[in-house]
């Protein structure tokens, strides 16, 4: 008897043990994070997953660039305060000059740009390998060296010798000699890895050279203005040849560059940090007289990187980051749809309960699209399929709410899209804006009995539209690049907006790598599909209809109409610094919109619109999507952050106490039951 | 028992192989090369660096037509022809697939000599699934345990007072636990007791010791959730126990009831509970990914997952080579605890 009752008196020990542990032990992190915080300025953020690399030549999605760009540089990068979007300046002294008659830029680089001191450039590493000194060298470092022209020259020659660089397409063809200097690379990656490092190191390309320390030139075979906008990418970085060949593979995992932060640490599914690299250059915060920027004015003429730290914290679920920012953990957050009703109201303000902690609200239209690409080759929604092949493409892109659509699965974070490039580029206008891009299923209904379809209706606010060469209901089907329950909604919201012109619009759902094999050998009669611009150039969109871009995996619907595909030729080498070529531009975007008006290769959807959500004590930088390096100018009051987010924490007991009674009350007297059944 | 422990032991490497190969198939059936080339140079890459990167890392090799072809400048085409297509790479003609059974040779060989090459995030296999294990067990064992051992004391407690208001109230306690959403009460959990109340970190994990604050909640949410099923799979196992006639006759030779439960009840449930107990071992070096993903855990719950949506072939031929031996190691383990929990069990 004496072990029973030791039993059950050792287990409502460990429980309140638990009890009292939980309630005095752990606590939130508020107190903890404002010790860490001490003293120095950190920014805090979260990341849904992992940076995919910290190579910026592999970097192809947004988190990878994000990080790319706290440690690397490139030549331009996009002015801080400027709207529209402008490039100035970084690792240049001035900006480029331009020889038309050669097509060459010629950069002049800062006199004054450091490598971040690391190991591979101590002397006793020279020759050695990472993977031969192991993390225990890491302490002792080198000094980082001057950065030259040379070390672009070779930057970009990685990027073209590398199979798995992401951001070569934006060279290929265009720079002289690269097309030749790449397929060499990748003849010998594999079959001999000494010829192709010294390939790499020694081999030339044409079109890039530097004919001295401070200059840098890059000649292309046909005009191609779009390349500044490209190297302000993480593609266009400047690595150093010691730490690529120092730390091998590694290299994606422990960069070194010329940015404003060294990577302190990264702990995979945890957490990165970054911390001010002590040899960056004296760059300072931008001025400005403009009202718009009175904001910024504490921090103008002062030195860059303004915080010591930036902490992100990797959190994959959308209910503990909202959680984190709503306690003062992270400076800023998006808002999930999940989330969505706690932070916004029916009004489309902040809810008292974020309002009251000083949160505040800031939205923009973002350059993302989401479409619907009909495939130009099917026989039934095709060219092939005459007039009756328009008619339906007519009846699909009236038959779309995408009004509801933005209401029902974006919780209004979207604008009903009719364009091809977003309303912050130049050449929108409203007039060029897709006629047929609207909703009216009534007149996609007309549309496809003018063609010869047979519509009849079924039920309220439901048609059957048949092929009369078959007899058959007119059935569409989309390829859907997700399976999950949000894409079969979004599968049942397709088929409402079909059953409205009667045409049977069913869903095909899959994993992404199956949608993207599909989509590039266009098996599918419909893709839906989603670009982000990557630079404010309308040619970046506009590119996914050209013609010859449909074997290059761009184009799926595979339209290729000769009227397009001339403007579009003509349309991208404009330069628009220049008042003619800007002016035949802006007119070209507009042809281009009626020309596709004309021919409907795809059903406009939306473009996404980010809410972000930023503390009292975070200065947020005004958007531009496109750039990735502003985390240097961005500033957080530390000590506020650490006063508010420690009073929020507060620890009721009353809870804690109640719960406790819940599961110890019973439990004792089931305990004192047992104890006295058994004597 | 040695015999049959060598026997098993030799059958592994034929069930492992049947494993392998249906994972092979099923992964280069849903996911083409040209998927994992594009993942891998984005989806905005030529075709032709698509093919590169299959040609470089196997999956084709190129033609002379196609040799010549790749290294041509592109056609400048006129504004007259209007009918221009980009430069297209044609299989047969500019290239030819290694075949299914090469590609498989080559997949055995790196297995063989434990080389399960790079993740998507150009990370060595072995070291992502090495770190994350220890974050999973760092989640799973103590929780396990503890749900196990709480499982076990309730469902004796529910069987020896069977029928009567103690067992109703365990059973009742139980059925209420089950009946809820485990996600919903994960939400509630990290809401209230986390956010509104702070009596533990939102999310969060720490090094060595410090990681045990951020685990204690999810570990006592592991333990009420699984609290349900263990009574009730427990309870029966013990009633079923309870009712043998050697239990009354140990009580009617007067033993005591802390004797005849732990020393004779407890001895004879231990074969349901030790196939429970084996079996779970490969779970827990997998980790609970629901749990994790909420409370950012970085074990190896989520990386599976994450791994297949994101064609990630090399940590899911890992993750599934790893499950196979251990569940048969596991299983194996069980045949033999079975002998020495039961002496009436005999392997031969």
């Amino acid at each position: 008897m004496a072990g029973l009752r030791g039993v059950v008196a050792l287990l409502t020990l460990a429980v309140l043990g638990v009890l009292v542990s939980a309630l005095t032990g752990c606590g939130g992190t508020a107190a903890s994070i404002a010790a860490e915080d001490e003293g120095m300025v950190v920014l805090r953020r979260s990341e849904g997953e992992d940076p995919k690399t910290i190579d910026p030549h592999k970097a192809g999605d947004t988190g990878s660039s994000r990080h790319c760009s706290m440690c690397y540089e490139s030549l331009l990068e996009y002015d801080f305060l400027e709207r529209p979007a402008k490039l100035v300046p970084c690792t240049a002294r001035e900006m480029p000059t331009y020889d038309t008659a050669t097509l060459t830029y010629t950069f002049k680089l800062r006199d004054d740009v450091y490598f971040q001191d690391d190991r591979c450039f101590h002397p006793d590493a020279a020759g050695k390998t990472f993977a031969e000194e192991g993390e225990r060298k890491l302490g002792t470092s080198g000094k980082g060296r001057k950065l030259t022209a040379h070390d672009y020259v070779w930057s970009f020659k990685r990027l073209s010798a590398i199979p798995d660089a992401e951001g070569f397409w934006l060279f290929e063809h265009k720079i002289a000699g690269i097309d030749e200097y790449h397929v060499k690379a990748m003849d010998l990656f594999s079959e001999d890895p000494d010829a192709w490092r010294k390939h790499l190191n020694e081999g030339k390309v044409e079109g890039i050279w530097a004919p001295d320390d401070h200059t840098f030139c890059v000649r292309f075979t046909e005009p191609y203005p779009q390349f500044l906008y490209a190297i302000a990418m993480s593609y266009g970085v400047a690595m150093a040849r010691e730490a690529v060949e120092y730390y091998g593979a590694e290299i994606a995992r422990k960069p070194v560059g010329t940015g404003p932060f060294v990577l302190k640490r990264w702990r995979f599914n945890m957490e990165l940090v970054w911390e001010r690299s002590p040899s960056y250059r004296d760059q300072r915060f931008p001025s400005s007289d403009n009202p718009d920027h009175a904001r910024f004015k504490p921090f103008m003429g002062k030195r860059l990187p303004l915080a010591d730290k930036v902490h992100f914290r990797i959190i994959k679920e959308s209910q503990p980051e909202f959680l984190e920012f709503l306690q003062g953990n992270i400076d800023i957050s998006g808002i999930d749809k999940d989330q969505f009703s706690t932070a916004i109201t029916p009004q489309n303000e902040l809810t008292p309960l974020l309002r009251d902690k000083g949160i505040q609200l800031r939205t923009w239209e973002d350059p993302y699209m989401s479409y619907i690409a009909l495939n130009m080759d099917d026989n039934e929604v095709g060219t092939p399929a005459g007039d009756r092949g328009l008619a339906i493409r007519r009846a699909l892109c009236l038959c779309i709410d995408r009004e509801d659509l933005i209401r029902r699965y974006l919780n209004g974070r979207g604008v009903a899209a009719r364009h091809v490039i977003p309303s912050t580029t130049f050449g929108y206008t409203e007039e060029s804006g897709m006629t047929w891009q609207r909703y009216d299923p009534a007149e996609g209904r007309r549309q496809l009995e003018a063609a010869g379809f047979k519509v009849e209706s079924i039920g309220r606010d439901l048609y059957r539209t048949t092929n009369p060469a078959t007899g058959k209901q007119v059935n569409v089907t989309v390829l859907i690049r997700r399976n999950d329950q949000q894409s079969a909604d979004y599968a049942v919201f397709l088929k409402s907006c079909g059953d409205k012109v009667g045409i049977r619009i069913e869903s095909e759902r899959m994993t992404f790598a199956e949608w993207l094999k599909r989509s590039n050998d266009r098996v599918g009669q419909a893709f839906d599909s989603g670009w982000i611009m990557d630079y404010p150039d309308a040619q970046n969109n506009l590119q996914l209809l050209y013609g010859p871009n449909a074997a290059q995996g761009l184009n799926y619907s595979g339209y290729n109409s000769e009227a397009y595909n001339r403007m579009y030729r003509e349309l991208a080498p404009l330069d628009e610094s220049d008042p003619a070529q800007r002016a035949r531009k802006g007119d070209l975007v507009h042809q281009m919109h009626a020309e596709l008006d004309k021919d409907l290769p795809w059903v406009m959807l939306n473009w996404n619109k980010t809410y972000s959500l930023y503390h009292s004590w975070y200065t947020h930088p005004d958007p531009n999507p496109f750039a990735y390096s502003y985390t240097k100018f961005v500033y957080a009051d530390t000590p506020k952050r650490g006063e508010l987010a420690t009073s929020w924490a507060s620890m009721p007991v009353l809870p804690g106490l109640l719960l406790s009674l819940l599961f110890l009350v019973p439990a004792g007297l089931m305990a004192s039951r047992v104890i006295r059944q058994a004597r | 028992m040695l015999a049959y422990v060598l026997r098993k032991l030799a059958y592994m490497p034929l069930i492992l192989m049947g494993v392998i190969l249906i994972t092979f198939l099923l992964f280069f059936v849903v996911t083409s090369p040209e998927a994992l080339a594009r993942m891998r140079v984005g989806s905005k890459a030529s075709q032709q660096q698509v093919c590169e990167w299959m040609a470089t890392n196997g999956y084709i090799t190129w033609t002379e037509e196609g040799r010549a072809k790749r290294a041509a400048p592109p056609e400048k085409t006129p504004d007259a022809a209007d009918t221009e297509q980009g430069k297209v790479f044609e299989e047969g003609k500019d290239f030819t697939r290694t075949s299914n059974l090469t590609l498989f040779g080559r997949y055995l060989s790196d297995l063989a000599r434990f080389d399960y090459g790079l993740d998507r995030r150009d990370r060595k296999v072995t070291a992502v699934l090495y770190e994350g294990m220890w974050a999973s067990l760092a989640l799973t064992v103590p929780a396990f345990f503890i749900a196990e051992i709480l499982g076990v004391f309730f469902g004796l407690i529910a069987a020896m007072y069977r029928q009567t208001r103690i067992d109703h109230a365990l059973v009742l306690s139980a059925i209420l636990i089950m009946s809820v959403n485990s996600i919903a009460l994960y939400m509630f959990g990290q809401k209230f007791l986390a956010a509104e109340w702070n009596y533990f970190p939102v999310t969060g994990f720490g090094e060595g010791l410090n990681a045990a604050r951020y685990l204690i909640l999810p570990i006592l949410l592991y333990v009420f959730i699984s609290y349900g099923e263990q009574l009730r799979f427990n309870r029966i196992v013990m009633l079923d126990e309870t009712n043998q006639d050697y239990v009354r006759t140990a009580r009617a030779k007067g033993l005591d009831e802390n004797t005849v439960l732990f020393k004779h009840v407890l001895r004879n449930t231990l074969i349901p509970l030790i196939t429970r107990w084996v079996v779970a071992i490969p779970s827990l070096y997998l980790g609970a990914l629901v749990l994790e993903s909420f409370f950012g855990i970085p074990g190896l719950g989520y990386l599976t997952v994450d791994a297949i949506a994101n064609s990630d072939v090399n940590i899911v031929r890992a993750t599934v080579v790893l499950g196979s031996i251990t569940f048969m190691l596991a299983n194996l383990l069980s045949d033999v605890l079975y002998a020495v929990a039961d002496p009436r069990v005999k392997l031969s």
